[in-house]
């Protein structure tokens, strides 16, 4: 068993050496700060009582990672009817905070990437966070999510065809051109 | 917007992916608070609900429920699954050399012949020196699974049994890194560390009242016979922000040299990821060197694949 002091420390080293992936992970997964912060707690204290089966768990980081998918999903399933207000508040938030005519156009820009990012499937989203935000590698995704190596090439072509014909490709290219 | 790369560089774009500042001073302070707390299973229980009723507010009725069952869920799925990864094998994933092995520290010369004095110029010794630092390095990652080869050869005795000039102590370091490399094809990163000649206060920095030795990434540019360049400095510039992301301001920066009459490619035209770190300056003592050997170590575990 873990001694208090022991604990601390190693709760400790373990969030400091995967807050930021899995911040990252969570604030696209959830499209908003509040959320993200609160999961992002949400696992490292998943992970502090989970403490003492560390000695059984070979691969810390994908096993953080998978935590954090855990908390993405459970809540996702819990709260599919707040999306739209929170992306609703979102906005507000991030139009509050800038120059209105300066960021227009950008704002329209994330606007659509974030609708897209929220319309994927959870599974969709997280292969796509995982792969090309938090840059693991295939087989650390595939450990994250606990599927086969295979799966996570499939569905992370599915995932980013889909997000492009969401994108509306032409769109987006207009505003990047412009800004 | 047609390749991967860039959607992936517009979705990044669109969020801000750091988190605040206050937040991760927050979450510490919370987990250590909690790691205190929960000392029984019992405590634990009751400290999962609690929290969650503070995370889910108004869903406080549904997440008890999933709150409480959730541990034990974590521990069938997540325990057995895992296949050993990669971190796990015994090939050596990381080479670490000192180049210039006698490079040492004032304050612990100092320290042993308390009636001399010494300047940036002497602040070399025998065996009080970097290779210390080097093993440092070397069971610090053993400790986290991740096998590793230290360079322990004596350059600078062989320079000067060789009479050989100092500059040429990278052709002598180059034998040994080209030897290990043909071997283990399974080494990622090399690591020359070196330290600095700055003063105390260019290359010393406190976190929490604890002294860490500042680091500088050197990268060797092309012109002086590095082909790897841009993949050193990509390396380079990742190690320098992951540093930096968990130990605010204790990398200087990346620093790329060109040509010049003594300087060469030191040998990262051998491998991708190779790099030259000063930890500290002659004025660190050990301490504040390990002290930067356990953060980088922290981050080398978060680079191997």
């Amino acid at each position: 068993m873990f001694q208090s002091n022991e604990k601390e420390e190693k709760i400790l080293e373990i969030y400091n050496m995967y807050y930021l992936d899995v911040y990252r992970f969570l604030i696209v997964f959830t499209g908003n700060r509040s959320d993200a912060e609160d999961f992002t707690q949400e696992v490292f204290i998943r992970v502090l009582h989970n403490l003492s089966e560390l000695n059984r768990i070979s691969h810390l980081k994908a096993w953080v990672m998978s935590i954090a998918k855990n908390v993405a999903i459970d809540h996702y399933r819990k709260r599919r009817w707040l999306v739209y207000l929170s992306e609703k508040v979102l906005w507000n938030e991030i139009t509050a905070e800038k120059e209105p005519d300066v960021m227009l156009e950008q704002d329209e820009l994330k606007k659509y990437v974030h609708a897209a990012i929220s319309k994927l499937k959870p599974p969709f989203r997280a292969v796509v966070i995982l792969r090309g935000i938090n840059e693991f590698s295939i087989k650390e995704t595939a450990e994250i999510l606990q599927c086969s190596e295979s799966k996570v090439k499939v569905n992370y072509h599915r995932a980013l065809k889909e997000l492009r014909r969401k994108l509306n490709v032409e769109n987006v290219e207009v505003f990047i051109n412009a800004n | 917007m047609r390749t991967e790369k860039e959607l992936m560089e517009l979705i990044k774009s669109s969020y801000s992916l750091e988190p605040r500042e206050d937040f991760i001073q927050e979450t510490e302070k919370k987990l250590r608070l909690k790691a205190r707390k929960s000392r029984s299973k019992k405590a634990v229980g009751f400290l999962t609900v609690a929290v969650s009723v503070f995370i889910l507010g108004f869903f406080a009725l549904t997440s008890f429920n999933q709150q409480t069952k959730e541990p034990a869920i974590q521990l069938s799925t997540n325990t057995n699954q895992y296949q050993p990864s990669t971190i796990l094998t015994d090939d050596p994933l990381v080479y670490i050399s000192q180049t210039h092995n006698y490079e040492s520290f004032l304050p612990e010369l100092t320290a042993i012949y308390p009636e001399e004095t010494f300047n940036v110029n002497d602040s070399i010794h025998e065996t009080i020196n970097m290779t210390l630092v080097g093993q440092r390095l070397s069971s610090a990652l053993k400790q986290r699974n991740i096998n590793n080869i230290l360079d322990t050869n004596d350059n600078t005795k062989q320079l000067q049994e060789k009479e050989l000039p100092y500059q040429d102590a990278y052709k002598i370091s180059r034998i040994n890194m080209q030897d290990a490399l043909m071997k283990n094809q399974s080494i990622q990163m090399a690591f020359d560390l070196h330290r600095d000649s700055a003063r105390r206060e260019v290359t010393t920095l406190e976190i929490d009242g604890k002294a860490y030795a500042k680091i500088t990434i050197v990268v060797s540019e092309g012109d002086a016979g590095n082909s790897n360049y841009e993949k050193n400095q990509e390396f380079a510039r990742q190690l320098h922000k992951k540093i930096n992301d968990k130990y605010p301001g204790i990398s200087r920066g990346v620093f790329s040299k060109s040509y010049d009459t003594y300087q060469n490619h030191y040998n990262q035209d051998l491998l991708n990821q190779s790099a030259v770190i000063e930890i500290g300056g002659f004025e660190n003592t050990l301490e504040e060197e390990y002290n930067t050997v356990e953060a980088l170590a922290n981050v080398i575990q978060t680079l191997v694949k």
